[in-house]
């Protein structure tokens, strides 16, 4: 397995936090604004989102009337795969086309691009979570878990079946 | 989601991008929401010479959230929040992401976690005459904490906040952009999802589920069994 060198971003239980800063390039914020309205409204940026499966959240915000994009996400796992993950979805594409607007950025294929966002990184001072321990991917298995549990519990035949000891954790679960 | 019929976007659901939010509504404020997860990002410049007491006291708002109980947060309606010192010690952003509404979770912030948790933070920044310039005019910490020492007076407590949340959105600048992975589900929803799912994990650990599971009513379950 390869090393990486430390990566900026504090942890709390599963996730990790990323906060980069670049200077927008002048004359491009209004497409830039554009291109972000189009990525969030697009399909298959979701699509790779829910593929990738370890991006807990993510913002963009424009400081500086414009002049500064700042991007702050948490994720799972570790920060190497996490920008190699980006690399190999369309979420590759939509970051060329966000932070392409920004100055210097080599784009996500160039082998530079890991340096350029640790150079662009700050590490938050602190970063706390409410539920801080479930990955994404723990938390939709967990959801996908209840609604099959659910059908069950609207199944009538399965009302005898659920009696059986084995099944006694999640019984006790719909007796609540 | 952008056509032409206007919105109220307290109430469509999805990702938002800042052109349909800017305008204060109930849910996120000014901030852009996705399902029902908000997000306030805030700004402020650092007093010069306060960098490393900013950073102790940023630490110290930290450490009493991370010891806040399950349902504090539950009922605060935080999902997260982090400080972040830029600019050579310069600046600073405090964004958050919460469930609850506008108005009850900046009200939380003094009910439930504490005004003082903020001045102590805030003090060092260069906002600081504006938030005291409320503080007073709310009475002060220690008067708005002995007003909280009889629940009956909670409802002007809240009241009161209406100038903390003004000053929020005066140091606010939204996001143009936020995405959650979890949008549709809350805090407490969460919760109960891992409750079930750790039942499950119980019951494929005993001996003699695979058996049980086989029966056609239970078939929604073994196929994840599988997973």
């Amino acid at each position: 397995m390869a090393t990486h060198p430390k990566r900026l971003g504090l942890k709390m239980g599963s996730r990790t936090e990323f906060t980069v800063l670049g200077d927008v390039i002048p004359g491009h914020v209004d497409v830039l604004r554009q291109v972000l309205r189009e990525h969030i409204d697009n399909p298959r940026t979701q699509e790779a989102i829910d593929e990738i499966g370890t991006l807990h959240e993510a913002r963009f915000v424009l400081l500086d009337g414009g002049k500064r994009l700042l991007f702050c996400s948490s994720f799972d796992g570790d920060w190497d795969t996490y920008i190699d993950d980006f690399a190999t979805t369309a979420i590759g594409q939509d970051f060329d086309e966000t932070w392409g607007h920004v100055q210097g950025y080599p784009g996500i294929k160039a082998p530079t691009v890991k340096d350029w966002f640790q150079a662009h990184a700050v590490e938050a001072g602190n970063f706390v979570c409410a539920y801080p321990k479930p990955t994404v991917k723990q938390v939709w298995r967990a959801l996908a878990v209840q609604q099959a549990f659910e059908q069950v519990l609207d199944n009538p035949a399965a009302a005898e079946a659920l009696q059986h000891p084995a099944l006694k954790p999640l019984a006790d679960l719909a007796a609540d | 989601m952008t056509d032409s019929v206007p919105k109220d976007p307290a109430t469509t659901p999805g990702s938002q991008t800042a052109d349909t939010t800017t305008q204060f509504n109930k849910k996120s404020g000014k901030g852009l929401r996705h399902g029902v997860i908000s997000e306030l990002a805030t700004f402020f410049e650092v007093l010069p010479g306060h960098e490393d007491e900013l950073r102790t006291a940023c630490a110290r708002l930290a450490e009493t959230l991370k010891k806040g109980s399950l349902e504090m947060h539950m009922k605060t309606g935080l999902r997260d929040e982090r400080h972040v010192i830029f600019d050579g010690g310069k600046r600073m952003m405090w964004c958050t992401t919460f469930e609850t509404d506008w108005d009850p979770y900046v009200e939380d912030a003094v009910v439930i976690i504490g005004i003082e948790n903020f001045v102590d933070w805030l003090q060092h920044t260069k906002e600081w005459p504006r938030f005291e310039a409320w503080l007073r005019e709310a009475g002060g910490v220690e008067a708005l904490n002995r007003e909280l020492s009889d629940p009956s007076n909670e409802k002007s407590v809240r009241a009161n906040a209406r100038g903390l949340k003004e000053f929020l959105m005066s140091v606010q600048t939204p996001a143009v952009g936020y995405f959650n992975a979890v949008s549709d589900l809350t805090h407490p929803e969460i919760r109960k999802a891992m409750q079930v799912e750790q039942a499950f994990e119980k019951v494929l650990d005993t001996p003699g589920a695979d058996e049980v599971l086989q029966q056609p009513a239970l078939k929604p379950l073994l196929e994840l069994a599988a997973d």
